[in-house]
């Protein structure tokens, strides 16, 4: 019954947007008739509440207030690091020979102290590759490559910590579950619609994040990749500084209104629940409080069903 | 036909070119994207709310984010218009969560503004501040489809491609959101 009554619904939404009548549509689902009636007058109404024209001064005052928006942003641009963004990769290799041969380790030492948009970072990160490549056995070679995932996340602390915008990437594990995103190694990092997700993020797996600091204190996800599944490994952040919460215990935050969490927002979109795909298993009057958010970076894998 | 070019246009990406202007924050790709979309994004904030003030305060915080997330290289990458309406539904839906603490304005009060108002024309103006608290009271994602479909005129597949569903959920949720609209209204009447 519902699937021909949900059609005929579309059906004679389409006829009223065309400027046919509640009757017309009704004469042609009679069997629907009771049923659609309501529905029908109902949209009429709320197809209704949009109609009123937009003030002219609407447009022009936030125009004027984009514009000079966009003029300030122009002006706090560093060229000078995006630049080196661009061709960092490419000069990573001469650069650390000049330095080497030139500056000894002078540069080597400051470099370790740079975070991500430093000029010397890209120095760290090569020398963090060149201790891997040199390391006499995996032993070894395990101990640095824990050392440098705990680096990874006291840079992006120390980076949200001076409310600086950078590109990060860091591993850890899913300790806690927000309405914007997940807790991952102690770091607020929110989940949007854009977010590339690989394997099925949950609490307790160990993730790779790679993504941008936000003002807020958060870091938006621009990729999370899940590396291995709940509690296979420990947090590799032990000993080091920053959230200091060791091991984290899952925790699931709900979206029950409140006054400390729709503050977070930075706007980008968050993909949707995935309710409605059972007819006749939840209320629709819609009161949130009786539901819990849909992690934000699940997939709508029910709406396949249909 | 105005359907089918609106189809048309949610569906297909946008001009590289202008993405990459955009990215610079060149002041004409501005201008020309904030006119483009601003009456798309201004309509759906004020069909959520239903305040014009709001609307406009929300709206101008969308295209800042949007320059925002742009100069961080993280904007839209393909389709500026499903960012831009994403992102007016997460500020919404954060503005409604915010306003869910705060007492409700009562009805007595705007009976008692409107003394000398005509019976007719005041009880439209009710009508409509009850349909607009209705529409509030549904889940997020029925107020999400119903502003995309009749505020928007947005078609099955342009709802579908923007609420990252399939036509048929989109169909479903649709049903679901003019039925709870109507057992809202009941309860007024």
């Amino acid at each position: 019954m519902k699937k021909e009554l949900i059609d005929s619904l579309e059906t004679c939404l389409k006829v009223l947007e065309q400027g046919g009548t509640v009757e017309e549509c009704l004469n042609r689902f009679p069997a629907y008739a009771e049923a659609l009636r309501p529905l029908l007058e109902q949209s009429i109404e709320a197809r209704g509440l949009g109609l009123s024209p937009i003030p002219g001064t609407a447009v022009t005052v936030g125009r004027v207030r984009i514009l000079n928006s966009a003029a300030k942003l122009r002006q706090n641009k560093s060229p000078l690091v995006l630049n080196l963004r661009a061709w960092r990769f490419a000069a990573i290799p001469l650069l650390v020979l000049a330095l080497f041969f030139i500056t000894g380790n002078g540069l080597l030492a400051a470099s370790a102290k740079s975070l991500p948009g430093d000029i010397l970072y890209p120095l760290k990160r090569s020398m963090e590759g060149i201790s891997l490549l040199l390391a006499p056995n995996s032993k070894v070679k395990a101990e640095i490559q824990k050392e440098i995932s705990s680096r990874r996340i006291d840079e992006t602390e120390s980076l949200l910590s001076e409310k600086r915008v950078e590109t990060v990437d860091f591993g850890g594990q899913v300790s806690k579950q927000l309405s914007d995103g997940w807790t991952i190694a102690g770091i607020h990092v929110q989940v949007t619609w854009e977010t590339q997700m690989e394997g099925a993020l949950a609490l307790g797996a160990r993730v790779k994040v790679l993504g941008q600091t936000q003002l807020d204190g958060s870091v938006l996800a621009a990729e999370v990749k899940v590396e291995s599944g709940k509690h296979e490994h420990e947090d590799n952040r032990s000993g080091s500084s920053g959230a200091g919460e060791g091991t984290p215990q899952p925790e699931i935050t709900t979206d029950e209104p409140s006054e400390d969490d729709g503050g977070d927002n930075d706007g980008s979109p968050k993909p949707t629940n995935t309710e409605d795909h059972s007819l006749d298993s939840r209320d629709d009057d819609g009161h949130d409080s009786t539901s819990t958010e849909e992690p934000p970076h699940k997939n709508h894998v029910d709406e396949n069903d249909d | 036909m105005f359907t089918l070019a609106l189809t048309r246009s949610i569906l297909m990406t946008d001009d590289p070119s202008e993405l990459d202007s955009l990215r610079r924050l060149e002041s004409q790709a501005v201008a020309a994207v904030y006119d483009r979309y601003f009456p798309e994004v201004y309509r759906y904030v004020r069909y959520r709310l239903g305040d014009e003030i709001l609307a406009e305060d929300i709206t101008s915080e969308v295209f800042f984010r949007l320059l925002k997330a742009e100069r961080v290289r993280h904007g839209p990458s393909k389709n500026i218009r499903g960012w831009l309406i994403g992102t007016a539904n997460n500020i919404v839906n954060d503005h409604l969560r915010h306003k869910y603490h705060r007492p409700l304005v009562q009805l007595e009060e705007t009976h008692a503004s409107h003394g000398h108002a005509l019976a007719e024309e005041v009880e439209n103006q009710d009508r409509t501040r009850f349909l607009q608290r209705a529409l509030t009271r549904l889940t997020k994602e029925q107020q999400h489809v119903l502003a995309l479909r009749f505020s928007l005129n947005y078609s099955l597949e342009e709802t579908a491609v923007v609420m990252k569903k399939n036509v048929n959920a989109i169909k479903q949720l649709q049903y679901r959101a003019l039925a709870a609209l109507y057992r809202q209204m009941a309860k007024y009447t």
